[in-house]
């Protein structure tokens, strides 16, 4: 025991969860014995490789994240699934005598998990079809009822480690994927389209040069029209839609010209087809629609992916409740059949339908989804409960006090998608030029139509399109959506995920970062390393007391004492007797009696207010070597007559930390730790990894302060954060970053989540966010300087369709070719 | 050049078709996987080790 904390241990082999330190578990997994972390992941690893299919761990692009689960728990855990009020909300029956029924899985990462789950399934007698979506994370199963129940495939689907639920299928998951598909189809008709006019067009061009027959003319003409039509009137529809609405506001948008150029091109080059005079304009039309929509999709595939990483959190709340009436006893029915008032049962394991207040029974609650709080928390009769919170120990019964969109976890994911459909500020600045420009365009149209009146009026209609041709904004409503999604894809690729526009157009202008410590700096997993008693206590002795006094408590630390309690290194410490009036005290430690003696865990001075006895060592502050710097804490173990032992806690920082903050600093970013931890070595490591300032002992609230306080200073200010209790600084700060390892909620508040905790990709994203405002600069300042190049030439009556078509279709790919430069992942210089 | 009266027609019919095929696959679902399609290919198709000692060779009997 004690010693130094080696280098990082390695993660459990299916999981990828650390292993409890002092275990040693092993599975023969691809022909060689990988470490494990629990009995659950071992049997799952063991299983699948004695059905051969094993190769899943070859192909996987990330652990699952859960732990196996312990098999003889679950028969039991799943019995719920035989409820005939279950069946009926969630099973459909087909015509041909088999059933089907939607599944939510936990886990599913990648399409090794989809391999592995529709390979198992499928072996399973009675199971007709699967089909599985990953970006859903829904499976959708196929079964003949008679052979089998809903229940044993999701026990099939628990015995490779993948926790399943049968999940309704969400209303807003439906939407999007229609909307999605109508767009697709839209944009397909229009690609299309457009290629086919071309065609047409090319020879009309070509012929214009050539002496072509009337005849032939004529036909490319037709031909023309019958292509564009259903490219107008379907795929440019949205178009025409929005910009109804915008005039209708009076709020003039991008959609008003664009409109315009669509609807006005295509009516006069009717017109010019019926009437066989004068220029038609088809091939404008298409290509205009296409790549307008190509623009449009790129834009709702952004706007989509963010909603569905919130609605991954609806799908925590479980769609079935234990109602339990006088009348009829326990009856297992639909969570939304839960009413305020209802009593509910929880069994541990089960996550809570419905926000209420505990009636009987005393358990643990996990509520890391709201609080961010990884450890359970202790609950007793009288306690409130929040929805989506996982009962751990025991059997809870419940008072539901808020039901469906009202619980505490619905309403908090509302104002999140709220906050999520606001429009990135860049596309607002291009709202904004739009506006302008939309007004420019058609003032000159309107004084061009006026002045050939004068000059020859049966050329002012055809200069007039000609004006609003070559000035349709293609190119410039692509500008902004292209950059966008091109940054999006090469940093999501990367390992950072971003779930609103803010974080790009944001992180460069920042003037300040300010980090969490714990969690986000460190790895967030403080272990237990050293031991040290005083006046000649045992060892085991002290760390079973310790033990004891921290049992029901929720930090981190009391954590780690616990589980070096739980290896086999400590053994002998189990804990002893009963802990009587536990109280803790936050921010200092936990204070109780054990056999009558009390005992105070926590803060040296608070511990042992009247010993002014330092630290074994002194060792606070050359807890660092060279780049493995560790964080270490000392906290202390006293009775009412002195210390008995220290014990040293330790939370290496990561890796990659050092490096990506130089980078930042190089940047000329000011950069801040804020830490809740008090602890003098905090400040030290701080300061010999480079910051500007460093603060301990902050709170939360102190935390949220000190940035409003930078921000009324007119200083911009990015958070970087795990969201153990930073969801309000998530949302405090300018431009929020999340661990992705933090809890869910406080990524969901963030801007970006950092998914392999990689601290090098801040100073990566910085990057990307410059380059990101140089090519939306270039973007806006070419499509703007065609547009005023044209114009001479559409208004003096200069300008050929031909021209009008070749200069549109250059200036929209000269915009998308220098967006997708954003795409490759080359470090720029 | 009567050809073109054949010819261009009939490009207008194979558009038609394009479009339709384009249709059938995305309500089919086929775009909105992406990557999962792509590397399904690279699994060994071959039915593994029977998973269940029970298993037996008829599989699919339909009803």
């Amino acid at each position: 025991m004690g010693g130094e904390a080696g280098t990082d241990p390695p993660d459990c082999f299916h999981c990828g969860l650390p292993i409890p330190k002092g275990l040693t578990l092993f599975a023969d997994v691809l022909g060689e014995a990988r470490p494990m972390c629990c009995i659950g992941c071992c049997a799952v690893a063991e299983m699948l490789e004695a059905q051969g299919l094993s190769e899943w761990y070859r192909r996987r692009k990330g652990a699952t994240g859960f732990r196996g689960p312990f098999l003889p728990d679950l028969d039991d855990q799943f019995a719920y699934l035989e409820s005939p009020a279950l069946e009926e909300e969630f099973i459909e029956h087909d015509s041909g005598g088999s059933v089907h029924a939607s599944l939510l899985v936990e886990g599913l990462s990648c399409a090794a998990c989809v391999w592995i789950i529709e390979r198992h399934l499928l072996a399973r007698e009675g199971i007709r079809s699967v089909r599985t979506s990953l970006a859903s994370r829904r499976v959708q199963v196929e079964w003949d009822p008679e052979r089998i129940h809903l229940r044993d495939i999701v026990l099939r689907l628990a015995e490779i480690g993948f926790a399943a639920r049968p999940a309704q299928p969400g209303e807003s998951d439906e939407l999007e994927r229609k909307e999605d598909r109508a767009a697709l189809i839209r944009m397909g008709v229009a690609g299309l389209g457009a290629m086919n006019v071309m065609t047409y067009s090319v020879a009309l061009y070509a012929g214009a040069f050539d002496e072509m027959s009337e005849a032939a003319v004529g036909l490319m003409r037709w031909m023309g029209l019958i292509v564009s039509t259903p490219v107008v009137l379907f795929s440019a529809r949205p178009f025409f839609r929005a910009a109804w609405r915008e005039i209708r506001l009076a709020a003039p948008g991008m959609d008003v010209p664009v409109a315009i150029a669509i609807g006005g091109a295509y009516a006069v080059s009717l017109y010019a087809t019926i009437r066989g005079t004068g220029e038609v304009y088809f091939d404008s039309v298409c290509m205009f629609t296409f790549f307008l929509s190509v623009g449009r999709y790129l834009e709702m595939r952004i706007r989509h992916r963010s909603s569905s990483l919130t609605r991954s959190m609806i799908d925590a709340t479980p769609a079935f409740a234990r109602r339990v009436r006088d009348d009829e006893g326990e009856r297992v029915v639909p969570a939304h059949a839960l009413g305020v008032g209802d009593r509910f049962r929880v069994r541990p394991g089960e996550s809570l339908p419905a926000d209420g207040i505990v009636l009987e029974g005393r358990s643990a609650v996990e509520e890391a989804l709201v609080t961010g709080e990884p450890w359970p928390r202790p609950v007793t009769v009288g306690a409130a409960v929040i929805a989506g919170g996982i009962n751990v120990e025991s059997p809870l019964l419940v008072e539901a006090t808020r039901v469906g969109e009202r619980t505490t976890l619905a309403s908090i994911l509302a104002l999140i998608e709220r906050a999520q459909s606001e429009r990135p500020k860049v596309a607002r600045t291009a709202d904004r030029v739009a506006v302008a420009f939309v007004s420019g365009v058609l003032g000159v149209a309107v004084f061009n139509w006026i002045a050939w009146q004068f000059i020859a009026p049966e050329r002012a209609m055809w200069t007039t399109l000609a004006v609003l041709v070559a000035t349709c904004p293609c190119a410039l409503s692509l500008a902004t959506p292209t950059a966008l999604a091109a940054a999006t894809h090469a940093l999501a690729r990367a390992g950072l995920v971003i779930t609103s526009g803010r974080v790009l157009e944001g992180l460069a202008s920042a003037d300040r970062i300010l980090f969490d410590k714990t969690g986000t700096l460190t790895r967030g997993q403080p272990t237990l390393t050293r031991i040290v008693p005083v006046r000649g206590h045992e060892e085991a002795e002290v760390l079973a007391l310790a033990r004891t006094l921290e049992r029901d408590s929720e930090h981190p630390y009391a954590h780690a004492l616990r589980v070096a309690g739980e290896d086999g290194v400590h053994s002998g410490s189990a804990e002893v007797g009963d802990q009587e009036e536990v109280a803790s005290v936050t921010g200092f430690g936990v204070e109780g009696s054990i056999a009558g003696t009390r005992y105070r865990i926590g803060r040296p001075e608070w511990a042992a207010s009247s010993s002014g006895e330092p630290p074994p060592e002194g060792e606070t502050a050359d807890a660092m070597d060279g780049s493995a710097a560790v964080f270490r804490v000392w906290i202390l173990l006293a009775d009412e007559k002195g210390p008995l032992a220290w014990f040293g806690l330790e939370d290496p920082v990561r890796k990659d930390a050092r490096a990506a903050l130089e980078a930042l600093r190089e940047r000329g970013f000011r950069l801040e730790m804020l830490t809740g931890d008090p602890s003098p070595s905090a400040l030290a490591i701080a300061d010999r990894l480079g910051f500007d300032v460093a603060e301990g002992g902050v709170t939360p609230e102190g935390k949220v302060e000190r940035v409003r306080l930078l921000q009324a200073r007119g200083e911009r200010v990015a958070v970087v954060g795990d969201g153990v209790n930073d969801g309000p600084l998530m949302r405090a700060g300018d431009v929020s970053i999340a661990m992705g390892s933090g809890c869910d909620l406080s990524r969901l508040g963030a801007d970006a989540v950092l998914l392999r905790n990689e601290l090098a990709l801040i100073p990566r994203a910085v990057e990307w966010s410059l380059r990101m405002k140089r090519i939306l600069a270039q973007n806006f300042g070419w499509a703007i300087a065609y547009n005023l190049l044209v114009l001479p030439l559409a208004v003096s009556g200069q300008l050929a369709p031909w021209v009008a078509a070749l200069g549109m279709s250059t200036s929209s790919l000269v915009v998308v070719l220098n967006s997708l430069r954003l795409n490759r992942l080359r470090e720029a210089g | 050049m009567t050809i073109l009266l054949v010819l261009i027609p009939l490009g207008i019919v194979l558009l038609g078709v394009a479009i339709v095929a384009f249709v059938w696959a995305v309500r089919n679902g086929q775009f909105e996987d992406l990557e999962g399609e792509g590397e399904r290919i690279l699994f060994d198709d071959e039915p593994s080790l029977p998973s269940d000692g029970e298993r037996q060779a008829s599989p699919a009997e339909g009803e």
